[in-house]
C-alpha cells in the first residue's frame, strides 16, 4: 500500500483504512514485535504491543501522510520503538535501564559488550545462511518450529503438507543443520 | 545443545536478519488479526478522545510538526487553597439546595408549562415533466416549463405553544414511536442480509426526533411535513432537520413513506438507507440463497485486502440439486477458491473438514460434475503435486499424490500418496486416474457485489 492509496482510503472510510492497514502490515509488525519480545513476553504481551503500534499508526493517519515516501519504513520504525518500550517495561523488574536512544536498542536489550554484539550478529547471519542452505520447505519448517514456536499442524497449513510429513522433514532437517553448524564450528 | 537454544540467538536481530525472519513469519489468522484490529481501534479512539479533550480544554490545535518546549512557572499564595476549597463547598451546597427547590416546583400537576413547541415547517413538492406552477414568497403564481423540475413551497411558523401548532403536528402521529435506522453495506437493501444497524430513532408527537447511533451518541432534530408528487401520485414524506451540530443524522434529509410497506420510511431515491419500526421483524429466510448471500457479504466486506480481484460462482459439485458456492480471491498464483455447501440454513466451509486448504490456484479450480470431484494439480522444478477430492454427502475425501525432487536427490522415495511413500507405478496409476476425469475449470463467474443470481428465491 502506498501513502497515496492510504490517504484515499482514509478519506473514504477511516475504519476500512485501519482494517486494511492491520491486514496488510499485521504480519510484518508481529514479526518485529515477536523478535524483540520473544524471550521476555507472552503471546498476549506481543499482541498488546502490536495493537499499540497500530493505534499509534492510526493516530499518524489523522495527519496527512501523502508525503510519506516509505510507509513500510514508517511502520517498521513505530514497531521497533514500541517493542523496545514493551521490552523495557517487561524487564523493568530485573534491571533499571535509563538510556532511551532507539539506535542503542541492541545494547539496551542485551548485556553484551560491542565485541559480543558483533560476534552474535555474525553467528545469527551464519545460522540463517545454514538454514537457507537446507532449501524450502525445510528452512521455513525449522524457523516456524523453533523460532516462532508453531506446532506441526500449524506449519503444515502454511507449507501445504500433512502434519506427519512436517514432523518427519523437521527431524531430518534438524539433523542436517546440526551437521552444517558443526562444520563451521557452531554447536557440537 | 538443545535445538531451541540455537534459535534463541535469532532474537533481537539487526535489519538484514530481521528481513529474513519476517519472510518466514507464519501467516496470522483472520481471527487474530481481527482481535488485534479491535484492540488497536479501541486504543486509538481513547488516544484521540484524550487529544481532542486536551485541545478543547486548552483551546489549542496541534499539528504534526508542532513542538512544545520550556516550563511555565507559576506562584500561588498559600491562603488560596483553603479559600477556594471553602468557596467550592458553598457553591456545591447552593446548587444542591437550588436543584431540590426547582424539582419540587416542577412536580406539580400539569407541570406549570415550560415546554417548547418546536418550529413547524410544511413543505409541498410538485414534480412535472413539462410545466411548472409555483408560488413565490409573496403569493404570486409563476408558471414556466422545463424537462423535469420539482418546485417546493415551504411555510414556516415559529412555535408559540398555541392550538394551531398542535394541529400542525398532526402529520407526525402515524410515525410516532421507535425506529431502527438501517443502511445497506453494499448500497442495496434488496439484499436484506446487507442491512446494518446504524442506530435507534425515537419520533415524538411534537415532531422532533432523538437519534441514538450505534456508538451511543445522541443527537436531536425536528421533523417537518412534506408531500411529493411522483408520476401523479402524492407521496407522504418527512423532512428531517440537521441536528444540533449542524450535521445530517441520515443519508438524506427526506424520508419517503410507502403504504405497501407501512413499517418503513426510506431515504432518497436509492435503496440504501431506511428507518424500520422497531417492532417489525423480517421473516426468517432459511433458503440456500440467503445463506450464500450472507457468506458472500462476509467476503464482500473484506474484499480489496487481501483479495485483489474477487469473484464467485455456483456449481452443483455433489449432485444434490443445491449448488455449492465457490469464492475466488483473485487471479494470481496464490489466489484460491473457497468452497461452501448448504446445510441447515447455513453456508458451511468445505475446507474445515480437510487438511489441505484451500482449493485451486490462480483463483480457479477444476471440478468433475459427473463423478463429483474437485481437482487441482501443478508442477514445478522440484515438486509435482496432485489433489483429487471426492465430494460425497458434503464430506470431502481427499487424495494427495506427490513427487519431490529433493527427496529423490537425498536417495529417498520421492513418490507419496497422502504422505505415505509409494512406488512410481502406484503414483502413475493415480495420475492416470486424475487425467481420465472430465475436468472443467470454475470459480469466476460473477463479480463480488453482484447478488442477482441469488435473488430469485
Amino acid at each position: 500500500m502506498t501513502s497515496r492509496e492510504l490517504t484515499a482510503l482514509m478519506e473514504k472510510s477511516p475504519v476500512s483504512c485501519h482494517k486494511a492497514l492491520v491486514k496488510e502490515y499485521g504480519r510484518y509488525v508481529y514479526a518485529i514485535a515477536y523478535n524483540k519480545l520473544r524471550g521476555c513476553g507472552t503471546n498476549e504481551d506481543i499482541e498488546e504491543c502490536v495493537s499499540d503500534v497500530f493505534a499509534a499508526l492510526f493516530m499518524q493517519c489523522e495527519y496527512d501522510l501523502s508525503s510519506e515516501n516509505d510507509l513500510k519504513y514508517l511502520i517498521g520504525t513505530i514497531a521497533k520503538r514500541k517493542a523496545i518500550d514493551y521490552f523495557r517495561s517487561l524487564t523493568a523488574r530485573e534491571s533499571h535501564i535509563s538510556e532511551s536512544d532507539e539506535d542503542d536498542m541492541r545494547e539496551l536489550v542485551s548485556d553484551f559488550s560491542v565485541d559480543e554484539r558483533v560476534d552474535r550478529s555474525e553467528l545469527r547471519r551464519v545460522l540463517l545462511d545454514k538454514i537457507d542452505e537446507l532449501g524450502e520447505p525445510d528452512s521455513t519448517i525449522l524457523i516456524q518450529k523453533f523460532y516462532y514456536n508453531r506446532n506441526s499442524k500449524e506449519i503444515a497449513e502454511s507449507v501445504s503438507m500433512t502434519a506427519s510429513a512436517v514432523r518427519q522433514r523437521c527431524a531430518r532437517a534438524m539433523d542436517k543443520l546440526r551437521t552444517k553448524l558443526v562444520e563451521v564450528g557452531m554447536g557440537r | 545443545m538443545k535445538d531451541k537454544n540455537i534459535f534463541d540467538i535469532l532474537e533481537n536481530a539487526e535489519n538484514d536478519s530481521m528481513k529474513r525472519l519476517i519472510d518466514k513469519c507464519p501467516e496470522i489468522s483472520d481471527e487474530q488479526l481481527e482481535k488485534i484490529f479491535k484492540m488497536s481501534e479501541k486504543k486509538f479512539r481513547k488516544q484521540r478522545a484524550e487529544k481532542e479533550r486536551t485541545e478543547r480544554d486548552n483551546t489549542i490545535k496541534m499539528t504534526e510538526n508542532d513542538v512544545v518546549e520550556g516550563v511555565e512557572r507559576s506562584k500561588r499564595p498559600a491562603w488560596l487553597t483553603p479559600l477556594t476549597t471553602a468557596a467550592s463547598v458553598l457553591l456545591i451546597a447552593g446548587i444542591a439546595i437550588g436543584s431540590t427547590a426547582m424539582l419540587k416546583r416542577h412536580t406539580k400537576p400539569n407541570g406549570g408549562g415550560g415546554g417548547v413547541t418546536p418550529a413547524v415547517t410544511v413543505s409541498t413538492t410538485t414534480g412535472t415533466s413539462t410545466n411548472i406552477v409555483s408560488t413565490d414568497k409573496n403569493g404570486s403564481t409563476v408558471t414556466g416549463s422545463a424537462a423535469a423540475t420539482t418546485t417546493t413551497t415551504t411555510v414556516t411558523s415559529a412555535g408559540d405553544g398555541s392550538d394551531q401548532n398542535t394541529a400542525d403536528t398532526e402529520f407526525i402521529k402515524p410515525f410516532v414511536g421507535r425506529w431502527r435506522y438501517e443502511m445497506s453495506n453494499i448500497n442495496d437493501l434488496d439484499v436484506p442480509e446487507s442491512a446494518g444497524y446504524m442506530g435507534t430513532v425515537e419520533i415524538t408527537a411534537d415532531a422532533t426526533y432523538i437519534m441514538t447511533d450505534n456508538s451511543g451518541n445522541v443527537s436531536h432534530g425536528t421533523i417537518s411535513n412534506a408531500t411529493e408528487e411522483i408520476g401523479g401520485t402524492s407521496i407522504q414524506c418527512l423532512d428531517f432537520s440537521v441536528n444540533e451540530s449542524g450535521a445530517n443524522d441520515f443519508l438524506t434529509r427526506r424520508a419517503y413513506y410507502d403504504e405497501s410497506r407501512p413499517y418503513e420510511l426510506h431515504f432518497g431515491n436509492s435503496n440504501i438507507a431506511r428507518l424500520v419500526r422497531e417492532e417489525h421483524v423480517e421473516p426468517t429466510d432459511t433458503s440456500w440463497q440467503s445463506a450464500y448471500r450472507k457468506e458472500l457479504l462476509k467476503h464482500y466486506n473484506k474484499a480489496g485486502i487481501p483479495y485483489n480481484d474477487p469473484m464467485w460462482d455456483l456449481q452443483d459439485i455433489d449432485g444434490d440439486d443445491i449448488p455449492e458456492l465457490l469464492i475466488s480471491t483473485g487471479t494470481q498464483k496464490d489466489d484460491c477458491v473457497y468452497i461452501y455447501y448448504y446445510e441447515n440454513g447455513e453456508a458451511k466451509d468445505l475446507n474445515n473438514t480437510v487438511q489441505t486448504i484451500p482449493y485451486g490456484e490462480y483463483g480457479v479450480t477444476n471440478i468433475c460434475k459427473e463423478e463429483h470431484y474437485i481437482g487441482h494439480n501443478y508442477t514445478d522444478n522440484r515438486v509435482t503435486y496432485y489433489e483429487m477430492t471426492k465430494l460425497k454427502d458434503h464430506y470431502p475425501i481427499c487424495d494427495i499424490f506427490t513427487y519431490y525432487y529433493d527427496l529423490e536427490q537425498a536417495g529417498e522415495t520421492p513418490y507419496g500418496l497422502n504422505a505415505r511413500p509409494v512406488s512410481e507405478e502406484e503414483f502413475n496409476q493415480k495420475v492416470d486416474e486424475y487425467n481420465s476425469k472430465n475436468w472443467i475449470t470454475v470459480g469466476r463467474q460473477y463479480r463480488l457485489g453482484d447478488f442477482s443470481p441469488l435473488l430469485d428465491n
